[in-house]
């Protein structure tokens, strides 16, 4: 099912969900994987999207410290909405050694200052550590079969009707997916996301997708107070 | 197999709510949800009293059940646990892929509440290995409570003491020797160390565990989320090399 079973070499990421809409705000946290398994020096570059999947922008962060963090609020993106990023620890020098990264890292969302943290929910994308002629970003490809079937998931966490439960899902495909929950269906791009509120007196949550993994990040609001996990 | 547990202590309530359908919606059928606990060096297994519905067991947290460990089983597999007074991976319901979770909440006095999907493989009760987490990913210096709740299940009904050290990576000295126990769960306040925790890790020869860190933030937010185990940051036919590399690393540290 991961294509980067495949590969000799490859950093690899998650498609996260950054939001900053409604007043939400975003925290990412990744650890400098090459230098603590490799020995080698890196830099975290982060890719942005919007929810369409078109690219934003990239940005290099430096390691400071052996976790590094990241604050994704309206300003950093220069618009309060939602869309995906996908992050690689690149080296800064050319290695001759063999590099996988799986790093799942955490995420999290919530209002002033405040998160609830969830760790990555699907390696998703990928590249070769190594660089390529191409510009980085057209370098990342799925790190996930884009085999195209039936499947469903039923997310084994109990529907809460007293809070508004949002499921965000991503795709990291090369081709549009579509998710339907609990009969809401949502088409998504390459790279982007959707983020379906699912007004339901089901107890639980049925996914159905051509994507073989469509497993959501799940956000509990209570108005007062937001809980975040993966699906 | 796997098992299901609580994270409930004087500063949080715990709700464990496990579902009784497997993720691509087949159902448990005529299996029920027993506990486990260790008592007198035995295990202990009754079969669980709780809230129910159709799709879901609901056990809430307590002073009793804080250390006691859930599974799915049939009546009839049950009694070779006590038998044989060993936990036995007993059926195959909860092996699946992706992995088969219950939702583990905590809450506190001011109704915060924060969630993780949970699970304890069977296959992990069987080891003593190494435990290493990083401690900078899931903590936070703006939080007013810091700490993480290390859960050990271990096949055998022992309940010993085994030293964690909290090493810092930075400074080279370890900062605090404390104790975690075989088959409980135990809760570690870290918040006297929150401002240095970007560059620290836990670290415990012959035990292995689940770290599942908490912030209460001072709105009485919460965040409750697990670290996920060293060898699943890299892939590769060197994998375990270098994991067992930085474990030997981090064992030479707090020595």
């Amino acid at each position: 099912m991961f294509l980067y079973d495949c590969e000799d070499d490859y950093i690899s990421s998650d498609l996260f969900l950054w939001r900053t809409d409604k007043g939400f705000e975003t925290v990412f946290k990744a650890s400098d994987i090459l230098r603590k398994y490799y020995g080698v020096d890196s830099v975290l570059r982060v890719i942005f999207y919007d929810s369409s999947g078109v690219f934003i922008y990239q940005k290099d962060f430096k390691f400071d410290d052996s976790t590094l963090t990241i604050e994704i609020k309206g300003e950093l993106l220069n618009r309060e909405d939602i869309g995906t990023f996908a992050v690689f620890n690149v080296p800064t020098e050319q290695t001759s050694k063999n590099i996988n990264v799986t790093n799942r890292c955490y995420v999290g969302y919530g209002r002033n200052g405040s998160f609830s943290m969830v760790h990555g929910n699907i390696i998703g994308v990928m590249t070769s550590p190594k660089g390529t002629d191409r510009g980085f970003h057209q370098s990342i490809t799925p790190a996930i079969s884009g085999r195209k079937g039936s499947y469903k998931y039923v997310i084994q966490k109990r529907n809460d009707g007293d809070k508004n439960t949002s499921l965000g899902f991503t795709n990291p495909l090369n081709r549009r997916i579509y998710v339907n929950v609990n009969g809401n269906i949502s088409q998504i791009n390459p790279r982007g996301c959707a983020l379906i509120t699912v007004d339901t007196a089901e107890d639980i949550f049925e996914v159905k997708s051509d994507f073989i993994f469509p497993r959501p990040i799940v956000i509990c609001d209570d108005g007062r107070f937001i809980d975040c996990l993966h699906g | 197999m796997n098992f299901f547990f609580h994270t409930q202590n004087e500063f949080f309530d715990s709700l464990l709510t496990v579902p009784k359908f497997q993720n691509s919606g087949k159902r448990a059928g005529r299996q029920n949800l027993y506990c486990a606990n260790v008592v007198s060096k035995r295990w202990n297994v009754s079969k669980v009293v709780c809230e129910e519905d159709a799709n879901f067991w609901k056990i809430t947290g307590n002073q009793k059940n804080r250390d006691s460990i859930y599974f799915i089983a049939a009546g009839q597999e049950v009694s070779q646990i006590q038998e044989q007074n060993k936990l036995i991976d007993l059926n195959k319901f909860t092996n699946t892929l992706p992995d088969y979770r219950a939702n583990l909440m905590i809450k506190n006095k001011v109704g915060g509440f924060s969630s993780y999907q949970s699970e304890y493989p069977f296959r992990m009760t069987t080891k003593l290995g190494t435990l290493y987490s990083d401690c900078g990913s899931l903590t936070g210096a703006n939080g007013t409570l810091v700490g993480v709740f290390v859960k050990n299940i271990h096949i055998y009904p022992v309940e010993d003491d085994v030293p964690l050290y909290l090493y810092d990576d930075r400074e080279g000295e370890v900062v605090s020797t404390l104790k975690v126990g075989l088959n409980r769960t135990t809760f570690i306040d870290l918040s006297d160390f929150k401002n240095r925790l970007a560059h620290c890790f836990l670290f415990a020869k012959n035990f292995l565990g689940v770290p599942i860190y908490v912030i209460e933030y001072e709105n009485g937010s919460l965040s409750f989320e697990h670290t996920h185990p060293p060898h699943e940051a890299i892939g590769g036919t060197k994998r375990f090399e270098l994991v067992n590399m930085l474990r030997k690393k981090a064992s030479e540290k707090v020595s």
